[in-house]
């Protein structure tokens, strides 16, 4: 499966009250030329930091290869022991070097795809308008020779579109709760 | 009594506005579950397992069983009904429950996800709840927040009860997700739970579905569930055993609109449910047939805050019974 991402995301820090990460977000939409039998499910992927620099974005995914195969970007020539690793998984030719590895494609219980990508808070800022791709992978990670074909199928492409945000909003949603729980007679 | 009640909430009010400054400051952090705790789906709260993975959560809740109506027992003329003994008017009452019961709990929540086989995933949660039942948060809520702000009538109280409430819980959910076409995929959950606490103790089977509306990012879900239970009230101390029975049924049907696929990943997602349930509360006098309520609960959550805020309510608006619940989660 084919995926280009564009554009990259604007950290934003949404702290209600105390205890609470900085929280990012990056939103995904179709690029117009997209003629795919794949498909993007959540128009945001979740970011969340992994302890260093860098972050991992996850972006949810389905495809509608008729034998369902999971979603991945990966090398031919990697083993399946390997595909988990993240450092070979950096050398995979379907992501360009400035973005990162993909360390994760697992399969959710909705039959949805979930794809984890591990990069830099600097780089995500920066995917503004950058495109890769992602390709098919099948499980059990044994049959790559599916790979090329399965990525004709399910060529897709995604976009990257900054977010912006503020506290404000979720305190906004907060406020909006209340004032329609105070304009009800309970 | 009833005079004397309402005549000691404005002491309340400053403990009240305290706590609620607490909450709503996060000072208590974080504030979350996933799973309802007990009593909550008895008042409409969600009840659809999480199946997106892996989540651990806190929360708060306030939920309020009420005794009495602001409403008055009138005769045929329209004329209230005044007590043979003290000469006061009457209040319409639910059941046989004499107590109004404030049930506020802070839990704690966390969801396993298991993958047994290519199509059928495990899904197991744990809760563990504990907090008082006391009247007086859920009478700032009902008087001084809600009616108190649309110029309502005070919701009366006859008795009230504080309580020390502790309880536990799990529960295990087998799903299959089927992708019908491009545009459309569904989740099937089916499984048992068990929830014991000091005010009420339900074990439950459920069924339900999920269906998701992906035509090129997510425009909605609907769904349905259907759940069988066993209640009791293991220490009579709150008074629920008078009006409790012994088993109900319920479903609920929901919409969620996912706002942030629409617009900015910051709006909250939308939900909105409604549930039907036979039971467990019954009616006074002899036979005990379980009332029928009907009750509406909406759910704002946010994927990218990690937080949720969701309050259920009677479908008619009345103050009796299971009258209103709120809850706010944090989750990771």
């Amino acid at each position: 499966m084919g995926a280009v991402v564009r554009n990259g995301t604007l950290p934003l820090l949404l702290l209600i009250g105390s205890g609470c990460a900085p929280v990012y977000s990056v939103r995904l939409e179709l690029a117009p030329d997209v003629t795919s039998e794949g498909r993007l499910i959540e128009g945001t992927a979740h970011v969340s930091p992994l302890g260093d620099d860098s972050v991992a974005v996850m972006i949810t995914v389905s495809s509608s290869a008729p034998d369902g195969k999971i979603v991945g970007c990966f090398p031919r020539d990697i083993r399946p022991s390997e595909v988990r690793d993240s450092v070979l998984a950096a050398t995979s030719a379907d992501l360009p070097d400035s973005i990162g590895p993909l360390i994760e494609a697992r399969r959710t219980p909705r039959g949805w795809d979930v794809l984890t990508i591990r990069t830099t808070r600097e780089t995500l800022a920066d995917l503004d308008g950058e495109e890769f791709e992602v390709t098919s992978l099948n499980p059990p990670y044994s049959d790559f020779s599916t790979c090329r074909d399965l990525a004709r199928l399910d060529t897709q492409r995604y976009r990257f579109t900054s977010q912006s945000g503020s506290p404000g909003g979720g305190v906004a949603a907060l406020v909006l709760l209340l004032a329609v729980g105070a304009g009800i007679p309970w | 009594m009833l005079r004397r009640a309402l005549e000691q909430i404005p002491h309340y009010r400053p403990a009240c506005l305290v706590l609620i400054s607490v909450f709503a400051n996060g000072v208590v952090a974080p504030l979350c579950a996933q799973h309802p705790f007990t009593p909550g789906v008895a008042f409409g709260a969600f009840v659809f397992p999480y199946v997106d993975g892996n989540r651990s959560a806190w929360a708060v809740q306030f939920d309020l069983f009420t005794e009495l109506s602001k409403d008055l027992v009138l005769d045929l003329n329209g004329v209230p009904l005044l007590d043979p003994v003290t000469g006061e008017a009457q209040f319409q009452r639910y059941n046989n429950i004499d107590r109004t019961i404030g049930f506020n709990q802070v839990g704690y929540s966390r969801v396993w996800e298991n993958q047994i086989t290519a199509k059928w995933w495990l899904h197991h949660v744990f809760w563990g709840a504990g907090g008082v039942v006391w009247d007086t948060p859920a009478e700032f809520l009902q008087n001084e927040a809600a009616h108190g702000l649309r110029l309502l009538t005070h919701v009366p109280r006859d008795s009230v009860v504080d309580h020390v409430v502790l309880g536990v819980g799990t529960e295990h959910m087998l799903s299959r997700g089927l992708v019908l076409n491009p545009w459309l995929d569904v989740i099937f959950v089916g499984g048992v739970g068990v929830g014991l606490s000091t005010s009420y103790v339900d074990g439950y089977g459920q069924l339900g579905g999920e269906l998701s509306i992906t035509p090129n990012r997510l425009w909605g879900r609907l769904g349905i569930l259907h759940r069988w239970g066993l209640v009791g009230d293991p220490l009579p101390w709150e008074g629920l055993n008078l009006g409790l029975g012994n088993s109900y049924k319920m479903w609920q049907a929901w919409v969620l609109l996912p706002l942030d696929s629409f617009f900015s990943a910051w709006f909250p997602r939308l939900r909105v449910a409604y549930t039907d349930s036979r039971g467990p509360f019954v009616e006074a006098g002899g036979g005990s047939p379980h009332i029928r309520e009907r009750l509406w609960s909406v759910r704002f959550e946010s994927p990218v805050g990690q937080w949720a805020v969701e309050m259920w309510n009677d479908f008619a608006f009345k103050d009796l019974g299971p009258t209103f619940g709120l809850r706010i989660q944090w989750y990771n």
